[in-house]
């Protein structure tokens, strides 16, 4: 495609709106994402109250709280992590970084957006059906899923199922997009081992989403004929309520197959894009290449495919042939090298850096060791035997919610503060970002790192109260009460963050075109924020790889990607 | 240059690599279409998959082994997948004419090529108010819920090939670079329709053995 | 600066934690130490990892932070360095992976010793079966399910008759010898975990799932759910009793035995769905040939249910679902020695005959062991009062006594008020009300709540003495 294809438009509604423009739609995603974020997090809050000061609030029944933690769980996982990072950074960078007028199909990526965006509407309807959204636990087991029993069995779980496969065909227009656009779209010179890590984790995501969506979109269709035709797929013979029902002979192990066979490939399909973007913050800011490129890349493709193998690591305790414990334990535990691999060279780059303690660079940082925190927890919940005691324990909650929760939740901080300047033109404000840092960062550490031993005590999770457990000491309700405040704090920290969004693009210092002095494409754009075709007259060359930094025998500490010369002068 | 020798090149010491300019067109959309049929071929797969262990549970029913069991009399389906193979037939002959610059011919072909593969919708919409009407719903049994199931997604990507038909179709005069996709696109839900076919006739050994084979077996 | 200090002072806050923090892991009560072992290498492992990597970046972002007049090194990479860094974390993963699959080997392989128990889960409560002389649990299946035989046990096996059942939620276990928990679920999935027992295993419907363990010190225990199962989940309570082997078996003996509790247990409710087909039979017309009285218009009902019978043709067959089936839809097909071919062929769905086959099942041989024998109700069932039964069918999962609102209303003043309908009327909560929403519960909800609740399974008199316990609230 040549600049002549890329007129600007013109209307308010075909620029901001209708956008076909990858930058336009990154933004669209983001901000949708972020807004369902914010009620997840609404609903994580008030989860938090009743756990923390039980029976205070009257208006958070058992059927309430069950709804909120279904729908706390499946918004952050699906509908803000998995949106934002392709969606959102993916649809904004692939095609800055790799040199790129826009995604090789810019209308069916701007479907993908609105795909997406009514995915979200019939997930917010459910709140408003009779019987309310489902409350079946973000991993939607039958039989429970769709019997009466669980909240929001007939209206709530319907749309659940029916946003979640408008989502994933969303996912996949997105995904055909991201993926043909890195392998065919790439500007001259760009070659793979060029790329940013940040476009290898996205790429790699992006085929982990295409592969993986479908398990869930297999088993998401067929409980909906269980649940609407009485079909037999995941539904044994069940005396629900006193009364036998038609069902006989399903398996609901199937279905968990099925979800884990999407549900784990998920965990890294989030993972990747933050490992890769956490590789280039830290060698940015460290003024540094990143250690072992080469290794990364590796790591990223090896876990990609690991991450296929290891999905009935959450079924160690689901009553399925217990032999499978075995290879799956194996598997699982292997990951943790490649996975290892990647933490050691993320440090081994500060290592003889000259390191910029910037906001961006902070949030990697943060990253950095909440992410090895809920890497090490890892280890023992993929030990099937130690795991026997902790699975559906605190322990669990805790051990997920640092790796995939506030560990990509950083680093997408990281990544705003650190892109904003580019999308906007404007630098976010250094205090308020530091500000959010620190309560966000020591906030969620004091949050869950004492949640771990209330697994290791025994505490169950998906409880709605814990009354009259003798087991269960006095001074884990203290323990309980004291994670609520923290949980509090923390979430009204990100107001400070959103004002900082809003503030800083009317008020913010003007950035530059390239204020931290990096050196892939994106920064060295004619304009900033880049206009429609991204690359005025002409498309970049690349002629090295996206790391040279501090090289040896120039004055400059960085050198762009398209800066002709040779590398090692 | 294989993947394994661009994996393992040292970006840091490589003088300028050149990349072709720009990649036309046609190869984009042929690339987005490989990717667009392994999602499709992991989604039915995933699909069989769960056919195949559901299989291995004691309340299965085969669905042809004796009168009386719903996909017993195949008529109806064989006629239907005699449309899909002249469906698929006159696509390619379409983009052999594509590639002879005979745009008349392959004119014809997409036409009647999209009107066999509207036949065949038609005719498998038949066949399910058929079974229908023998009280063959789609609970009946594990096995027959599946059929519905594999028949409608079938038909469901049909359906949205046939969107991309009609652009095809509109865009003939200006860029015949769709022909070929089409093409491609119809063989593969032929191929893909055989294989369902073929699954769903075939008799419970065979699925007890390919259960076995993957280590699906109870 | 600030970073290194906060992460230092995180790592060392959180070590202080660990020695400090009182929430530990409950004291162990079974054989399984050796979880206990492999869970602190890999803590040990994990912690030396955590430490160091944290206490490494402290010192490199004060070591190498920001000066202008310096250049940062220039290194690709370090393969040596990588090949070690690999070697070592694998080393680390197998000193953990290898006792951990040694460990669960013993947890997957049941020792041969080892007595089997049946649990049984239940939106939301427990119950247990134990195999009689024979050491042989009978079959069991959803559609035997009914008010008699809530455990579903197939009642033509041989096996079964002697199985003793326990449907209150405590759970009495020998100390000192292994026992298999055979798992299984009515409805949908639940998790059977004892804490201090350390293991855990879902229950499955459809299916049974297996754990083992020993109890090592006498004691009483928790059992908790610790699968999401619906609404009651959190209260879905049980506990656990371990006394030594002589108590046990005393206490074992008490249990009434299936056959026992068949006739025991005799209520007048019958199943939703025998009560479906006890409509469909009036309405059809069975009753005026049939009924539960020898007629000469056809077979009486009583008794049919696994009965033998003779046919025209002197062939016999025993009377069971299929036999009954087909009698209903042909009924010319099979003609019993002794009566007519005048039996019209009825339209009836496959559900309602289906409900009328329960009510044959339910209803018939009901009368039939009631006339036959006499009553023997075991004693410690009947001796239970209200509060305890409230405790034991898992009543208080949903319903406080203290007024606190749980998943349905609380008991405490509920006898004799006015309660308004989802359905807009309102009812006075007198006995007639209660008794019918323990059997009948969704067919007058209170507005406000969800009609979430399984209908009891409880003799006429268990229903009484509960009501009796509702009243002093």
């Amino acid at each position: 495609m040549t600049a002549q294809e890329h007129h600007s438009p013109q209307s308010f509604w075909t620029k901001y709106i209708w956008s076909q423009d990858h930058k336009v739609i990154a933004i669209q995603y983001s901000l949708t994402a972020i807004f369902v974020g914010l009620i997840a997090l609404v609903l994580s809050t008030l989860m938090r109250l009743q756990l923390g000061f039980p029976g205070s609030f009257d208006f958070i029944d058992a059927s309430a709280y069950y709804q909120y933690v279904t729908m706390h769980g499946m918004i952050m996982v699906v509908y803000l992590l998995t949106a934002i990072f392709l969606g959102g950074f993916g649809n904004y960078l692939i095609p800055l970084m790799v040199g790129a007028r826009d995604m090789v199909f810019p209308f069916v990526n701007m479907l993908s957006y609105w795909f997406y965006l009514l995915a979200v509407v019939v997930l917010l309807a459910s709140f408003f059906v009779t019987g309310g959204p489902t409350g079946a636990g973000w991993t939607l087991y039958p039989p429970q899923a769709i019997l009466p029993g669980t909240p929001g069995s007939d209206g709530g779980i319907i749309l659940m199922l029916i946003s979640l496969g408008i989502f994933i065909i969303a996912a996949t227009m997105g995904g055909l997009n991201y993926v043909t656009t890195v392998l065919q779209a790439r500007t001259r010179g760009m070659t793979l081992m060029r790329m940013p890590l940040t476009i290898w984790g996205i790429f790699m995501a992006t085929i982990l989403a295409l592969l993986a969506f479908p398990a869930l979109f297999v088993s998401a269709i067929m409980m909906l004929f269980d649940k609407l035709l009485s079909t037999s797929f995941f539904m044994p013979a069940i005396l629900s309520m006193g009364e036998q029902l038609g069902h006989e002979g399903g398996s609901p192990i199937l279905f968990q197959h099925l979800f884990w066979f999407f549900g784990h490939p998920e965990v890294y399909i989030v993972a990747l894009p933050a490992f890769g973007i956490v590789s280039d913050l830290i060698s940015v800011h460290a003024r540094k290449n990143i250690f072992g490129y080469r290794m990364m890349v590796w790591a990223i493709v090896v876990i990609g495919v690991l991450s296929f193998v290891v999905w009935a690591h959450h079924m160690y305790v689901s009553g399925m042939n217990p032999y499978f414990g075995y290879f799956f334990a194996t598997t699982t535990l292997i990951i943790a090298v490649p996975t290892a691999i990647k933490v050691y060279n993320w440090v081994l780059t500060l290592w003889q850096g000259n390191i910029r303690m910037t906001v961006p660079m902070l949030f990697a940082l943060g990253f950095v060791s909440t992410f090895t925190i809920g890497g090490l927890t890892g280890l023992f919940l993929g030990n099937v035997v130690v795991d026997l005691p902790l699975s559906d324990t605190y322990f669990v909650v805790a051990h997920f919610h640092m790796v995939m929760g506030v560990s990509p939740v950083l680093v997408i901080f990281g990544a705003i503060y650190h892109w904003y300047p580019k999308m906007t033109g404007k630098m976010l404000h250094d205090g308020l970002g530091k500000f959010h840092f620190w309560t966000t960062f020591i906030g969620t550490y004091t949050i869950f790192f004492p949640m771990h031993y209330l697994g290791v005590l025994g505490v169950p999770r998906r409880y709605y109260a814990y009354e009259n457990y003798d087991f269960i000491p006095e001074s884990a309700k203290d323990l309980n009460a004291f994670i609520t405040i923290a949980a509090i704090f923390v979430a009204l920290a990100q107001l400070v963050f959103l004002f900082n969004l809003a503030w800083s693009y009317f008020k913010g210092r003007a950035a530059g075109s390239n204020p931290w002095q990096a050196t892939t494409l994106e920064w060295q754009t004619e304009t900033t924020p880049p206009g429609h075709g991204n690359w005025g007259e002409s498309i970049p060359e690349c002629h090295r790889w996206a790391y040279d930094y501090s090289v040896p025998g120039y004055e400059q500490d960085y050198l762009p990607q398209n800066q002709p010369g040779e590398a090692n002068a | 240059m294989s993947l394994f020798h661009s994996l393992t090149e040292k970006p840091w010491l490589q003088g300028n690599v050149v990349l072709p300019e720009q990649k036309s067109p046609e190869r984009v959309r042929r690339s987005a279409l490989k990717v667009l049929l392994s999602v499709i071929s992991v989604l039915f797969l995933l699909f069989f998959v769960a056919f195949l262990m559901r299989s291995q549970y004691p309340d299965w029913r085969p669905l042809a082994e004796e009168p009386g069991q719903p996909l017993y009399y195949q008529g109806q389906l064989w006629l239907n997948t005699l449309y899909l193979v002249l469906s698929s037939f006159c696509f390619h002959w379409a983009s052999v004419a594509v590639k002879r610059n005979s745009l008349k011919a392959s004119q014809v072909g997409i036409l009647v090529g999209g009107l066999f593969a509207a036949a065949f919708i038609g005719g498998q919409l038949i066949f399910w108010q058929q079974l229908q009407e023998q009280g063959f719903f789609v609970n009946h049994s594990p096995a027959l819920s599946f059929f519905y199931l594999f028949t409608g997604l079938h038909i469901a990507h049909l359906v949205g090939g046939i969107i991309a038909w009609t652009m095809a179709l509109f865009s003939l005069r200006t860029d015949q670079s769709r022909v070929a996709l089409c093409a491609t696109y119809w063989h593969y839900l032929l191929v893909l329709w055989g294989v369902l076919f073929a699954l769903l006739v075939s008799k419970p050994e065979t699925y007890d053995a390919i259960a076995a084979f993957c280590g699906l077996g109870q | 600066m600030a970073f290194a200090v906060v992460l230092v002072i995180l790592v060392l806050g959180s070590v202080l934690f660990h020695f400090l923090s009182p929430w530990n892991m409950t004291p162990l009560a079974s054989n399984w130490g050796s979880i206990d072992v492999t869970m602190l290498i890999t803590l040990v492992i994990t912690a030396v990892v955590f430490i160091a990597v944290n206490f490494f970046i402290a010192y490199a972002v004060i070591k190498f932070r920001h000066t202008p007049e310096r250049k940062a090194e220039y290194e690709p990479e370090n393969k040596k360095l990588e090949w070690w860094l690999t070697l070592g974390t694998s080393v680390g993963i197998i000193a953990m992976l290898a006792p951990g699959l040694i460990v669960y080997a013993d947890f997957v392989n049941v020792p041969d010793d080892a007595h089997q128990i049946e649990v049984v889960g239940q939106q939301w409560s427990w119950s247990f079966r134990f195999p009689g002389q024979d050491g042989q649990l009978g079959k069991s299946a959803i559609e035997h399910i009914s008010t008699d035989n809530s455990f579903g046990v197939d009642p033509l096996d041989e096996a079964g008759q002697d199985d003793r059942l326990l449907t209150s939620n405590t759970l009495i276990l020998p100390v000192n010898r292994p026992v298999k928990l055979s798992l299984r679920s009515k409805d949908v999935l639940h998790n059977f975990y004892v804490p201090n027992f350390r293991v855990k295993m879902d229950s499955v419907p459809g299916q049974v799932s297996y754990q083992w363990f020993t109890p090592t010190r006498t004691g009483d225990f928790e059992i908790l759910c610790a699968e999401y199962c619906g609404i009651g989940h959190f209260n879905m309570r049980g506990y656990i009793k371990v006394v030594e082997q002589q108590e046990y078996e005393q206490w074992l003996a008490d249990l009434p035995t299936f056959a026992q509790s068949l006739m025991s247990e005799a209520s007048e409710a019958l199943s939703v769905k025998a009560k479906q087909g006890q409509e469909v039979a009036q309405k059809k017309g069975c009753m005026a040939c049939h009924g539960f009285e020898e007629s000469p218009a056809g077979p009486s009902w009583l008794g049919l249910y696994g009965a033998n019978r003779t046919f025209k043709d002197s062939t016999e067959l025993i009377a069971d679902d299929d036999y009954l089936r087909e009698a209903i839809v042909e009924p010319g097909a099979t003609i019993v020695k002794g009566y007519a071919p005048i039996m019209p062929k009825l339209e009836l769905s496959e559900l309602e005959v289906d409900a009328v086959i329960a009510f044959i099942k339910e209803r018939g041989n009901r009368d039939s062991d009631a006339g036959a024998q006499t009553m023997q109700k075991n004693p410690a069932e009947q001796s239970k009062s209200g509060a305890e039964l409230a405790q034991s069918k898992g009543c208080t999962a949903c319903h406080s006594v203290d007024g606190s609102r749980l998943v349905g209303p609380s008991w405490q003043g509920l006898y004799n008020s006015e309660r308004s309908l989802a359905s807009g009327e309102t009812v006075l909560a007198d006995d007639a009300y209660l008794k019918e929403s323990l059997f009948k519960p969704n067919a007058k909800v209170v507005a406000g709540y969800p009609p979430v609740m399984p209908p009891s399974q409880l003799s006429s008199a268990q229903a009484d003495a509960l009501i009796e316990y509702i009243k002093t609230l």
